[in-house]
Formats: C-alpha cells, structure tokens, sequence
C-alpha cells in the first residue's frame, strides 16, 4: 500500500475541509434547533443533534483512513463492489427490515445498514471507471452499458421504495455523461425522447408519489392533507423574511407545524430562523463548496479520479438543489435529505466517505502516473 | 491522434463543461431567486400566515372564588376535574377505542361511534367527569383520546339553600342566584391573552404568563347552615303534609337584617342543575309576588294608631261575618259583633280591617306601604327580582282601599314582606335586608316609619295572635312569646277575580315583645288546609325551636318551670336529623394540632370547612360525600398546601 508523501500532504486540500466543518456545524446547530420543541412551559430538545454529532465524527475519522489509500486501487475492484451491491440490495428487498413501510436496512445486530447507500459509492465509481476507460463521446453503445448497469440497483431501490435514492443515482450518472460528453446524436435524441417518455414513467409511480406530484402542481386541494408539507414548509421559510426570526425562535418550528423538520425539512428550519440573508449565505456556502469539487474534478489529471469527484459533485448537487427546491415549494416532495442538515447517520457516513476520496484525489491531482 | 483534431476536441470540450457549469448555475440561480420571492417579496404575508396559525386569543379567567355561610361552611367552590374529547382522525382502532370509552364512561355505544367517527376534527365525549374514570383513561394513554382540565363548580352542601345561590353552566358562568348577580365578583378578573397554539392545538403558555392573580373574590352570605337547614326541613313537611305546591320560608335576625335562612322546597340541587327544569331553580322569594292578604292587617293598623285614628281598644261593628259595602260582599270566617282595634287583628276580621282602612283612608295607608318598601326592589343581591304591583293610593276608590285592607290588590315578594315586618319588629325603624356579610355594600341610613310606641302596640297585638283562641296559635312555643300574624290569600286568577286556590302565610316574631327574629313561611296552594295558621305557623315553630336551641341569648328566656325545649328533647331533635345535619363539634378533637388532621370518614362539607380555616384548599378527587383517603396521611408532618382527598361511598346522593 502506497504511503502518503511529502509532496502529496502538501496538497492538502484545506478549503474544502474548511467547508466541510462548516456546513457541517451550521448543520448541527441547525438540528439542535429543529429538534427544539415548545411544550406547556418552556420546551424541550430532542437528541438528534447528538446523534448526528456522532455519526459526523465517525465520518470524520474515516477521511484520513480514505486519503492514506489510493484511490486508484479502487479500479481493480469496482466490479466486485458493484456485484455485492446488488446482492445486498436484492437480500433488503427480501429479508429487510421495514421502516415505516419500506424495507430500506440491513439489519446487523446492534446497528443497522443501508446498502442503498453502498450503491451510491459503487455506482460513482463503476461508472467513473467504465468511462475513464472511454475515448471519446459516449455513442448509443456507451450509453446503453451504462444505462443497463446502472438501472439494476436504480430498480431495486425503486422496489425499497426509495424514490428520492434512486433518482439521485440517476441523476448524478446523467451529470457524470454530461461532462463525460456523450455524441451530438445521443444528446439531442435524449433532449427530445426523454420528456416523451414522461408519462409512461407516471404509470410506474406508486399511488403516495403521484399524490405528492399531484399536491406539489396544486397544493391548495387539499391543505391539511396532502398539500399540508409543502404549505407549511413555505410559510416557515417565508415567516422567516429578510432577517430570519432568530436561533431557537422559529414558531412554526416549534409549535410542530413544520413536517419531518430534522429530516427533509431542516432547510424550512434554517430558512425560518436566519431568514433570506441566512438562506443567501447558506447557499452561497453550498456553492463554494460544490465549486471546491468542481475545481479538483476539472484539475485532476487522472481521469477515474476526475470522474469520481464528478460524480460526487453531482451526488450533492442535486440533493442540494432537490431538497432546497422541494422546501421552497418549487419541486414535488421527494424524500432527499439536505447534505449535513437532514439526520441521518447512513448518509451523513456516505458524504463524509465520498468527500475522503474527493480529498485523496485532490492530493494526488498532481501526481502524474501511467494509466 | 493529430494536433488539430485534438485542439478542436478540446475547445469543444472546454465549450462542453463552460455550458454544463453555466447551465448548472442557471437552475441554482432559480433557488435564489425563489428564497428572495417567499421570504422578501412574500415575507409578510406568508408571517402573517404563521402568526394566524399559532397566535389565538384566550380569555383566561381566574379561579372562581368560594362562597361560604356565615359560620364559614363552604357552600360552593370550584375544582379542576378532567373533561375527555377526541380527535376523530387520529384514532387508529374506532371500534376498541369506543368499546374502551362506552366502558369507562358508561355511555351508550351507539352514540360513541357516531361521534368517534364523525368527520369533526374535535369531539367531546364527556365534560367534567369523575377523577377514577379520568385516570383510568390517562393509564390507557389511546391514541386520540385527550384529557383536558377544567373548572367544576361543586356544592358541598347539595340542595342547602340551592336556589338562593343558583348555579354555573358549563362553562363557568353564574346562571342564576348569587351565581349570577355576583358572577364578575366570584369569577374574578378575565384576561384576554394572546396564547400559541400549537398544531395539535395544544394551548401553551408562555413562562410567566399567567402570573397574575386573578382568582374572584370569595363571598361569604349571612346564612347559617344550621338554621338553613331547619328552615328546608320544615317547609318541605309543611308542603307535603299539606300537598302544596311549593313553599318558602324565610328567618332574618333583627338586630342587623341578616337573612339567616331563605328555604325553599321542592329542593334544588345545583350540583346537578341540569336535572332538573327552571322553575324548580327559580328562587320564588324574590321572583314571585303574591297577594299578601291578612298578612299586612299589622300594618294597617300600626298606619291606623300612628295616625291617631283609633287606639288598641277602639270598637269596630263587624257585621256578624257579612257585610255589602258598595255592593262588594266582604266575609270573615267567623262572624264577629263589636271588635276591639286588637281583636281584629288576633281574629284577622277582613270587615273590621277594611273599616279600619275606610277611616284611615287611601293615601296614609298608601304612603306607610310605600315607606315599608312595597312596589320598590328590596336592594338584595338578586337577579330578576319581582317587584310587585302597588298602584298610586291616589287612585283607589273605596272598594280597592277596602280590599286592601286586608291585603288585596296588590302584591308583594316574600323578601320584600320580610323587610316590611323587619321594620316592625325593629320598633319601627326601616333597615334593609342583609345576605352577603362579604363583600359589604352600602347601606342607607336607617328611617323611622311607625313610632316605637305604635310599633310596640302592634307587636303586643301580635303576641295575642299566637295565644288563646288566636290565629297563630300552632306556632307558639311553651316557654317562649311568640308573636305572629296569619295570612290565607286567595290567589288572584290569570283572567281576573280569586280562585280556590290559597297561599298560606305566617309571619313569626321571637320574641313578640323585643324580637330577637323574624320567621316567614309561605306555602302556596296547598290542598289539604289553606289557612296560614294550620298550613304555616308549624313550620315557624320548629324554625323557631331550632332557633333557641342554637342561640346563645337563649338562656335569657329558659323559663323556670323546665318546659319549653329542655335537654332530652333537643337531643331528640338532633336525633331525629338527617345525618347530613352533623354539627362540627364531633369532629373537633379529631382536627386539633398543627399535624395533618385525621378527615377520614367525614363528610367532604365539614372536611373543606376544616381545612379552609387553616388556609388550605384541597384537591378533591372522586365523587361522594365522605372523605375515605387522604394524603398526605393523619398526623404525619407533610406538606399539608398539597392536600388531596379522595372521595367515596353515598354516590350520587352527595
């Protein structure tokens, strides 16, 4: 196994560590809130903010672990990652344990695990290195291996079902062919066959997920039931104004008007306590972070790394995007977490994973080997 | 690969990513955008929103403040108790979830479904109810089913004086009686606060909120329980024995016009007001006048020998018992030759009466009437009052001033005849009646309306009437003057004119020659007598007995000769009492120290009465009139302000 270097330590990426704790802070400090609740006299807290510390400092401690190995090594066993991957989400979909109505986890003793999180990383980097292995645009050949590769984990989450997981997946591949570059024929066919192929993708929706779509194009149908997430979240984000109502102050928060708000709505949290100045630096702070991946992605010099990072970029690019947008009303509800505010231990572990290769890769940027 | 191919693949790679990232920021520019429209553009409408959500308004009230007699008996207090209701949509298992609550509460089954799978989104089950029931919904903890406090207004006491002091409705509003008039008083102040609500619609306060006290004031009535409690016991005999329709009696201590007792039957019982109709929660002392008939001859007569006219012996022709006056046949139930001004009055001669008032003429009698306070409000604390009907004596022809004579044509509550005889038998001086010692109101200056002489003439009159061959004379007491006056009224019919119907009067004075009380029964429409002196003179004289056994002043009056209420037959009486008439002093020894007093077995009214001395306010848990557990226990050192007792055994009957 390679050790680190000099050389290679030296190009510690600083910055996005820097983003990293920062988001992540702000995050926590935001769940501490969400988890805050009025009650007769006074109120109580809840502990997910505890938790989510936890699970952060375990990712945390899994970076250096992540840099210490080259990421190049990782080439030789996509395959048999990918495979494991589908095993263990067929096993899910048969003997998993049930959430709420989804089987979604692996059940190994005192913790739980979700593979759907492993596809994730599999995925990104299959696909990084099926396309690093490409010259050239993606032709109809490309695009149909890739496609065929990727909708076997992507159906199986669907069955979970897990709409939201699946089509991150999906969607950060398609960011990945983008800047991969796929031949003028393919994109401009997609361009014009995709939305054709819209409503036959309705049929496939369960009955909650048409509902959702349906209460996100009118949500005033039926606004204490169906459309009751969407209302609420915006009138928490707008009460919040230009100032925002203050740490700890938000009502709608509070007074348990805001749904799954130390989930998928912990931006309604945030937008109702800073208020637009806080949403601005929120997604500002998102944006020099993405920005961050961007620049390793564009600077590496080795191409399965370029992919990788691109991939992650993607993989919270729209969770960003889809969450806040889902929050702000301007997108049908779909269970995406918020990178570092949503709770959850699986996926805070899974950032902190992707982000541990996005800093390996970004010290080796410079390191010119053979490929 | 050549040179050119690549650079041309490169810039087109370049352009690639340049346009990706560009179009990457255009959909990232849309959040921005957006967060500007909901929180700058629409901010405040959207805050408006969310304030409408979670501010409401509330009126706070603070705890309604107790009543108590005058011996310091709680005869009304306010607890919290539990209230259930639902949330329809909440409730996974309808089915169980109404077996479980037809179960605890009693309720029919039926009805519980309807209301459980109603499409409301808030449903009460039942309001008020019982602590054991209450807790065993908090231990069963279904989903759905809340429990939310609220305010019972509780009457220790039961029916004792039920109609004088009314009742709260549901939610806490005096409705009728003392209740009532004082309801801003006892409910003490109203707050209007702005509360958050949350989305469940749970109500929260925020710390320091309610800080300030606005709990009412407590009242304290001139009512003695034990006198009170005589008076209910011996209208009701008296009501039906003679198969009445209902009958009031009224006791008032003359020195100061404390109303002791103001009894009326059929009881009210307010802790369970909506059992019964209004009329039997209407307190017909102050809100039905009647005609007051032979009742008010004393009061010709003090007019008639104020005035000069005539002196106690002064001799009237009768009639025999019938006389045509102006065509008007007027009677008398026995027939009487030459009367004395005083046998007229011991008789109650309706011939002599009304040619007593044929020389006194309209508008004297009408004045001292007027003075004694006919046709005016008596200033009691009272809701709905009946004021009664007195016409301008200026416009009483001869007949009308006869008829009046002997109390026709006009008409008088029971308080307001109270007041007059009040003044009477105070030697002359009007003072008003009193029934709440606390808070204390104003009182006009008294007024002189007959002379002392004259009063004490009439009210030796008035000794003779309960004696020898008198009206009266069942409400005599061996040992004891009593003085009185019967009254039997003829009701006046709805469509004019009298009909067999009768109200029975008699008004007590104890002692005739320096009145100590004044005792006035009333019984209206009884079947069986009519006449004031059979019907109601009896329930005056066990008032009356009650009365001297209690009074301090009574040994004054023992007589020497050991008849009158002796030893053996007040011990008889008590015996003979309800076991809810249990005098205090049984329990005394029991409560003395400063340790936790022992309230087991002890009826909840005399248990809240030792505890309220010592500035404590229990918690009441349960429902019955006698006290099985308490905590903290008999003599221990705890803490004493968290007093809770349980209640058991007589349910239903409390």
């Amino acid at each position: 196994m390679p050790f680190l270097d000099r050389r290679t330590l030296s190009q510690f990426n600083w910055s996005l560590l820097f983003l990293l704790l920062l988001l992540a802070g702000l995050g926590i400090l935001n769940l501490y809130s969400a988890g805050t609740l009025r009650v007769d006299k006074g109120v109580t807290t809840s502990f997910y903010y505890q938790k989510q510390i936890f699970w952060f400092a375990i990712g945390l401690s899994a970076i250096p672990v992540i840099i210490i190995f080259n990421y190049r090594h990782l080439k030789e066993i996509v395959w048999p990652l990918y495979s494991v991957t589908i095993a263990l989400l067929a096993y899910v979909l048969v003997f998993g344990t049930s959430i709420s109505g989804a089987k979604r986890w692996v059940d190994l003793g005192p913790i739980s695990f979700q593979p759907t999180e492993l596809a994730k990383v599999s995925v990104i980097l299959l696909i990084a290195a099926l396309l690093s292995r490409i010259s050239g645009p993606v032709g109809w050949k490309g695009l149909g291996g890739i496609l065929g590769i990727v909708a076997i984990p992507v159906v199986l989450i669907f069955l979970q079902p897990d709409l939201g997981s699946g089509l991150n997946i999906l969607m950060l591949v398609g960011g990945m062919l983008l800047f991969k570059g796929i031949s003028k024929r393919v994109f401009l066919t997609c361009l014009v066959g995709l939305p054709l192929l819209a409503p036959g993708a309705w049929f496939m929706l369960l009955d909650y997920q048409k509902e959702r779509i349906l209460t996100f194009l009118h949500p005033h149908m039926d606004p204490l039931g169906a459309g009751y997430n969407t209302i609420q979240s915006q009138i928490a984000v707008g009460s919040g104004q230009v100032w925002g109502k203050g740490f700890l102050e938000g009502t709608q928060s509070q007074l348990r008007f805001l749904p799954a708000k130390h989930t998928d709505f912990a931006f309604s949290v945030f937008g109702e306590e800073w208020g637009f100045v806080g949403c601005i630096f929120l997604l500002a702070l998102f944006c020099l972070f993405l920005y961050q991946l961007v620049v390793v992605a564009g600077t590496s010099k080795d191409a399965f790394g370029s992919y990788i990072v691109c991939g992650v970029f993607f993989y919270f690019f729209w969770q960003v995007l889809i969450n806040i947008g889902m929050v702000l009303g301007l997108m049908p509800i779909v269970g995406i977490p918020l990178p570092f505010f949503s709770y959850g231990g699986s996926s805070t572990l899974i950032n902190c994973i992707l982000l541990g290769l996005v800093f390996s890769i970004s010290m080796r940027r410079y390191i010119f080997t053979q490929k | 690969m050549n040179a050119r191919y690549t650079s041309s693949r490169k810039d087109w790679s370049k352009m690639r990513i340049i346009l990706l990232l560009g179009a990457l920021i255009l959909v990232w520019a849309g959040l921005w955008v957006r967060t500007y429209f909901i929180q700058v553009v629409h901010g405040l409408e959207l805050s408006g929103n969310s304030r409408g959500q979670y501010w409401t308004e509330e009126f706070v009230r603070g705890h309604r403040g107790d009543i108590y007699s005058a011996g310091g008996s709680l005869l009304a207090k306010s607890v919290t108790v539990d209230s259930v209701f639902v949330r329809p949509e909440e409730i996974t298992d309808p089915d169980r979830v109404t077996r479980l609550l037809s179960h605890i509460l009693g309720k029919e089954q039926k009805d519980l479904a309807e209301r459980i799978r109603g499409e409301a989104k808030f449903v009460w089950i039942e309001r008020k109810i019982g602590d054991r029931s209450a807790e065993r919904i908090r231990s069963r903890d279904i989903s759905g089913v809340y429990l939310t406090e609220e305010s019972k207004r509780l009457y220790p006491q039961g029916h004792l004086g039920g109609q004088l002091l009314g009742f709260v409705g549901m939610d806490n509003y005096g409705l009728e009686g003392l209740e009532l008039s004082f309801d801003s008083y006892l409910s003490g102040e109203k707050e209007e606060l702005l509360v958050q609500r949350d989305a469940y619609g749970r109500v929260l306060y925020a710390p320091g909120e309610l800080s300030k006290n606005l709990s009412g004031g407590d009242l304290t009535l001139t009512l003695d329980t034990r006198v009170q409690f005589a008076a209910e016991k011996a209208v009701a005999s008296a009501v039906q024995s003679f198969e009445a329709k209902y009958g009031n009696l009224l006791v008032v201590k003359v020195d100061n016009g404390h109303i002791l007792a103001s009894a009326q039957y059929p009881f009210f019982n307010p802790n369970r007001f909506s059992k019964y109709s209004s009329h039997m929660w209407r307190n017909r002392a102050a809100m039905d006048a009647f005609e007051p008939g032979s009742s008010m001859k004393p009061f010709l007569v003090a007019s008639a020998l104020e005035k000069g006219l005539c002196s106690p012996t002064t001799i009237y022709y009768c009639e025999n018992g019938k006389w045509r006056f102006q065509g008007q046949l007027i009677k008398d139930t026995h027939n009487y030759g030459w009367l004395s001004v005083r046998k007229v009055l011991i008789y109650s001669s309706n011939i002599g009466a009304a040619k007593i008032g044929l020389d006194l003429q309209a508008e004297p009698y009408y004045h001292d009437l007027r003075e004694l306070g006919l046709g005016r409000e008596t200033s009691l604390p009272l809701p709905s009052e009946n004021e009664g009907i007195l016409r301008r004596g200026r416009r009483w022809n001869s007949i009308d001033l006869a008829s009046a004579s002997f109390g026709q044509g006009f008409s008088l509550n029971l308080y307001q005849m109270g007041r007059a005889y009040l003044c009477l038998a105070n030697k002359g001086v009007r003072k008003p009646l009193t029934l709440v010692q606390d808070p204390v109101r104003d009182k006009p200056d008294p007024h002189r309306v007959y002379s002392e002489q004259t009063a004490e003439n009439v009210l030796s009159m008035m000794s003779n009437v309960v004696q020898g061959n008198g009206t009266g004379t069942r409400a005599d007491i061996k040992g004891v003057q009593v003085g009185g006056k019967t009254g039997t009224a003829q009701k006046a019919m709805r469509k004019g004119g009298y009909g067999e119907d009768y109200v029975a009067i008699f008004a007590g004075l104890i002692t005739a020659k320096d009145p100590e009380y004044l005792l006035l029964a009333m019984v209206d429409s009884p079947s069986k007598n009519h006449y004031g002196g059979v019907v109601a003179a009896p329930a005056v004289r066990k008032v009356g007995r009650t009365l001297l056994r209690h009074a301090d002043t009574f040994r004054k009056w023992q007589p020497a000769s050991g008849e009158g209420v002796t030893k053996a037959s007040r011990e008889e009486e008590t015996a003979a009492e309800s076991p809810r008439m249990v005098t205090l002093s049984n329990w005394e020894q029991r409560v003395e120290g400063s340790g936790v007093p022992d309230l087991r077995g002890m009826p909840l009214r005399l248990a809240l009465g030792i505890l309220a001395r010592q500035g404590i306010m229990p918690q009441v848990r349960g429902s019955g009139v006698v006290v099985t557990k308490q905590s903290p226990k008999p003599g221990g050192a705890g803490n004493k302000e968290d007093m809770v007792l349980w209640l058991g055994g007589d349910k239903g009957k409390g």
